[in-house]
């Protein structure tokens, strides 16, 4: 008897087991809704980028067409056009995007949770109450679908251990595999390895096929990222079919053994991450975000009581940008005495603000180090990735946007500081963070040795241990793999258990 | 007789072990996670009270200013947390921390530490309501999926049968012993965590644990309804599990979650740049019947000159922009209260939307009664934030009014001549938890739900009591 015919008895034994039949048919049903539900809001993500591209085009045209032709040159003309300017300086023109890759439909819920829209303006951010992005109600958030690889890493474990685990217990109590065992002639061992390459094949195709059909739906979806997917899944499957499998040989009853692989899914789904998370946290504290709010305000207050002698500093260090005479009124007056007080401010918090990102991508990296011990999360970090939206590349964007706001600034600043206000000219140089800067974000090694060089010692251990870890790419799947050889050879190990009747 | 078998019962799921490995399980499993919550619960506290009193030191200590840019500076309001809150943390992680609270605008709360969580809390979080909410229905199917099964399997249900016990007595009397022996099991975890909650220095309101005591004891009856009237409906011990963990399956992942997305999908809310968008709008062209900005602020502007006998702003005995700020403010804080009451009710919209899927789930009005309880609700969270723009429009138009009678005429907004006196007279902002009642009336049809679930569950036993077969 051929391994080929093997397989086509266990196939024919598989697809004739109304249990399995309903198991997978439910999987199917469940898993495809979630993956047409996560290609739909993608394709709505992208329109919504587009439908905000578009408007941001019309706003720039008609502050350009409001703009004056020329610089201003009289004191009525310039506190006009210092409002003007000021107005511009911390208005939509300053929109931030974190680019979606082609793998949206694997972070989109991420790309909603995290603020991937950050407004730059000539104030301080950090200061800025404005809500941009999506509103959400909290109790959808907490309630609602975790997105299409979180359902994955909820359900394909469940299905395959639905299949595979208590698969020989069952045999055995039906006193099936005693025929087995009596007819075999090709080693149970192949049998075994048969059947469970059955329940893979039969698992790894639904959420494969479930997978295809979200990012077919997403306009801006990308064939590379949907082969690393499935080849991540592919080793997920793997593991937890495996899984199965070893508990299938374990010598309890058939209900034993589906309870031990609940019990083993609860475990690596939800145990071993809160206790990563815990880990994690211990490492690399998260600062406190309400003790950020005590820091935010001295500072606030500080320049505040410094705002005169601030002004005088900022003209000091730009002498070109004195008001030329006849245009500054007889006293500095909103928002001149404003600015200085914004961009020192803005100078001061930003790095207390980047301890945040500075903890969030270390802490990933520490939940990274030991994924290998939950391949769910090693698979979620996995999708993370391909989407773009883990704490490395999110932590990129951040500094693309400090970037862009330094160039923002150093456009708007001199304009409002001088009294000339921003003509409609001068308006085709205002930076663009689409055109300046979001290629960067998605720069290679070389980009980050040259921000190295830039970085405090003390930022730079925090800000580059993520980028050094995104360069092993394919360390999540070599965790996920390992897992996988670990449960194959466990199973080598046990088959022993196969031969009692 | 139910007496007896519920006697019976209880023997044998002591003597079979499970009860006690389980139990000894979850008693660990819930204290660990109790502790860890209850910790972590009492130093947030901790924390929000020390930055509450810095932030209020700070506020008072400004030194001398434009009162207008003082009460700019802002305060900031911190909701308190309920002890139930180390419990069940509701939407604690997706609302911010921190409302901050300045004149002209309401915004809204900042800093959720859903934002700054590890990848692994999108699978959920490891919290005591996880336990008592998701684990112990399993437990309950654990110790109970072959109750009549295991009967049918050895035989022992037609020995039953030929003895002259009625299907429907078996089922009650094992259905009330699986209840109780769930409840022995989870007692000492229950004791535990109260003493940790007591350790960390939380004070417990009674009528709100009485009420959720309450809720946990239907839940799980439900739960125990469903599984020993399945496993009387099934051949096998197998075919039962199998069955009971996927309704276990769809009641607390799948339905749960499909309602929350059906609520979004069908009562969609606005992004923050379009609500923002909206409340400019309606600021500048009015509400319907008031004119726009401008028109209004001329009026305004009329009156008041009127009013004082003069001709010229610069000639007013107040304060002229005081006065038109408490005037621009006061209809502003009635375009934000007009849209920011629509956001929550849609946010209720969406609830009960949700409260629908409780229909499919017993976890749904569950969770529903938990978070309320626990303070941690959409309800309790509104009730806050409401306290707080009361508080803002307090302090705000207070300041505005002082600088109303410090002042005559037009004053420059680079003037300073408020000090800390001002600022210190401004009372802090205080606020108090709702009572129980209001907990037990917001989740009214989660109770409600929960009970019917009770009675479809005891129908349900004795249906299943009715046709049982050996």
């Amino acid at each position: 008897m051929s391994v080929l015919s093997i397989l086509r008895i266990e196939a024919a034994r598989f697809a004739a087991h109304p249990v399995y039949r309903r198991v997978v048919l439910a999987f199917s049903l469940l898993l495809l809704a979630s993956a047409v539900w996560s290609g739909i809001e993608a394709r709505g993500y992208r329109a919504e980028v587009a439908v905000r591209h578009a408007h941001w085009e019309q706003a720039f045209d008609k502050a350009k067409a409001a703009a004056p032709e020329r610089p201003a040159a009289s004191t009525a003309e310039a506190s006009r056009a210092v409002s003007a300017a000021y107005a511009l300086g911390r208005g939509d023109l300053a929109a931030t995007r974190l680019p979606a890759t082609g793998a949206l439909v694997l972070g989109l819920q991420q790309y909603q949770a995290l603020p991937t829209a950050v407004l730059a303006t000539v104030d301080s951010r950090h200061t800025d109450g404005r809500v941009t992005g999506p509103l959400g109600n909290p109790l959808l958030a907490e309630t609602g679908l975790p997105g299409f690889p979180a359902i994955v890493v909820l359900l394909v474990p469940l299905a395959a251990l639905a299949l595979s685990a208590g698969m020989v217990q069952e045999d055995r109590e039906r006193g099936v595999w005693r025929l087995v065992c009596a007819q075999c002639n090709v080693g149970l061992g192949t049998v075994f390895s048969a059947a469970l390459a059955i329940r893979w094949a039969v698992v790894f195709a639904v959420a494969a096929l479930c997978s295809a059909c979200a990012f077919a739906l997403d306009p801006g979806a990308a064939i590379a990222p949907l082969g690393a997917w499935l080849l991540g899944l592919a080793l997920f499957t793997a593991f937890w079919v495996l899984a199965g499998g070893l508990l299938s040989l374990l010598p309890v009853s058939a209900g034993a053994a589906l309870t031990a692989a609940l019990g083993l899914w609860l475990a690596l789904t939800f145990a071993v991450p809160a206790a990563l998370a815990w880990r994690a946290e211990r490492a690399a504290p998260m600062p406190s975000r309400l003790a950020a709010i005590v820091e935010l305000r001295a500072v606030q207050q500080d320049t505040e009581e410094r705002d005169t002698e601030l002004l005088h500093a900022w003209y000091d260090r730009h002498p070109d940008d004195r008001p030329a005479p006849g245009l500054a009124p007889s006293r500095p007056a909103f928002p001149v005495t404003f600015v200085p007080r914004y961009e020192n401010l803005d100078a001061r918090m930003r790095p207390l603000m980047r301890r945040f990102d500075h903890a969030r991508a270390a802490q990933a990296a520490s939940i990274e180090e030991a994924a290998w011990l939950s391949p769910s999360l090693a698979l979620m970090l996995w999708a993370d990735r391909l989407a773009g939206i883990d704490a490395a590349r999110y932590s990129r964007y951040i500094d693309a946007v400090d970037r862009f706001e330094d160039r923002w600034r150093a456009f708007f600043v001199p304009r409002i500081m001088s009294y000339r206000g921003v003509s409609a000219a001068e308006l085709s140089q205002l930076p663009v963070f689409a055109r300046d800067e979001s290629a960067r974000i998605d720069a290679n090694d070389r980009d980050a040795n040259d921000r190295d060089a830039m970085t405090e010692p003390s930022d730079r251990s925090a800000t580059n241990e993520p980028n050094a870890r995104s360069d092993a790419t394919g360390s999540v799947l070599r965790w996920l793999l390992a897992a996988c050889a670990l449960m194959a050879l466990l199973a080598v190990a046990g088959r022993k258990a196969l031969v009692r009747p | 007789m139910i007496g007896f078998v519920v006697q019976k019962e209880m023997r044998a799921l002591w003597r079979d072990g499970r009860l006690l490995v389980l139990a000894l399980s979850l008693c660990c499993l819930f204290a660990g996670v109790m502790a860890a919550s209850a910790a972590a619960t009492a130093n947030a506290q901790s924390e929000r009270d020390q930055v509450g009193a810095t932030a209020r030191a700070q506020w008072e200590r400004q030194g001398v200013k434009h009162p207008h840019r003082a009460a700019h500076f802002g305060i900031y309001a911190f909701k308190p947390e309920l002890a139930l809150a180390a419990v069940d943390p509701g939407i604690g992680d997706q609302v911010g921390q921190s409302l901050w609270l300045e004149p002209h605008k309401r915004n809204m709360t900042r800093n959720r530490p859903a934002a700054d969580a590890p990848p692994s809390a999108r699978l959920g979080d490891t919290v005591p309501a996880f336990v008592l909410l998701v684990l112990v229905p399993l437990l309950i199917i654990g110790l109970g999926h072959n109750a009549i099964t295991q009967e049918r399997e050895s035989g022992t249900l037609r020995m039953l049968n030929a003895a002259g016990l009625r299907g429907g007595t078996l089922l009650f009397g094992k259905w009330i012993a699986l209840v109780l022996a769930v409840g022995i099991a989870l007692l000492p975890a229950l004791v535990v965590g109260a003493w940790l909650l007591a350790g960390a220095g939380h004070v417990v309101s009674a009528p709100r644990l009485a009420f959720y005591g309450l809720g946990l004891v239907v839940y799980y009856a439900v739960f125990a309804a469903l599984t020993v009237a399945l496993s009387a409906r099934l051949r096998s011990s197998r075919g039962a599990l199998m069955l009971l963990l996927s309704l276990w399956i769809a009641a607390v992942w799948i339905v749960p979650r499909l309602g929350a997305a059906a609520a979004g999908a069908l009562l969609p809310v606005p992004t923050g740049e379009a609500f923002a968008a909206a409340v400019a709008t309606d600021i500048q062209r009015g509400l319907p019947g008031d004119g726009d900005a401008a028109s209004r602020s001329a009026a305004f502007e009329a009156r008041l000159l009127a009013e004082n006998g003069v001709t010229r702003p610069e000639d007013l005995p107040i304060g002229a922009n005081a006065a038109r700020r408490i005037f621009r403010d006061a209809y502003a804080t009635r375009v934000y209260a007009l849209h920011f009451g629509r956001l929550w009710d849609r946010y209720a919209d969406q609830q009960n939307v949700l409260r629908v899927a409780g229909l499919l789930s017993p976890v749904v009005p569950m969770r529903g009664l938990s978070a309320s309880l626990a303070g941690t609700d959409l309800a309790h969270q509104r009730r806050f934030e409401e306290a707080a723009e009361t508080y803002r429009q307090y302090f705000t138009v207070l300041i505005d009014e002082w600088d109303l009678q410090a002042r005559r005429g037009v004053v420059a907004a680079d003037d300073k001549y408020a000090n800390d006196a001002q600022y210190q007279a401004v009372a802090p902002f205080e606020y108090r938890a709702p009572p129980a009642a209001f907990a037990v009336v917001t989740a009214a049809p989660d109770l409600l739900l929960l009970f019917a679930w009770l009675a479809a569950a005891g129908c349900l036993v004795r249906w299943a009591g009715r046709g049982l077969r050996p």
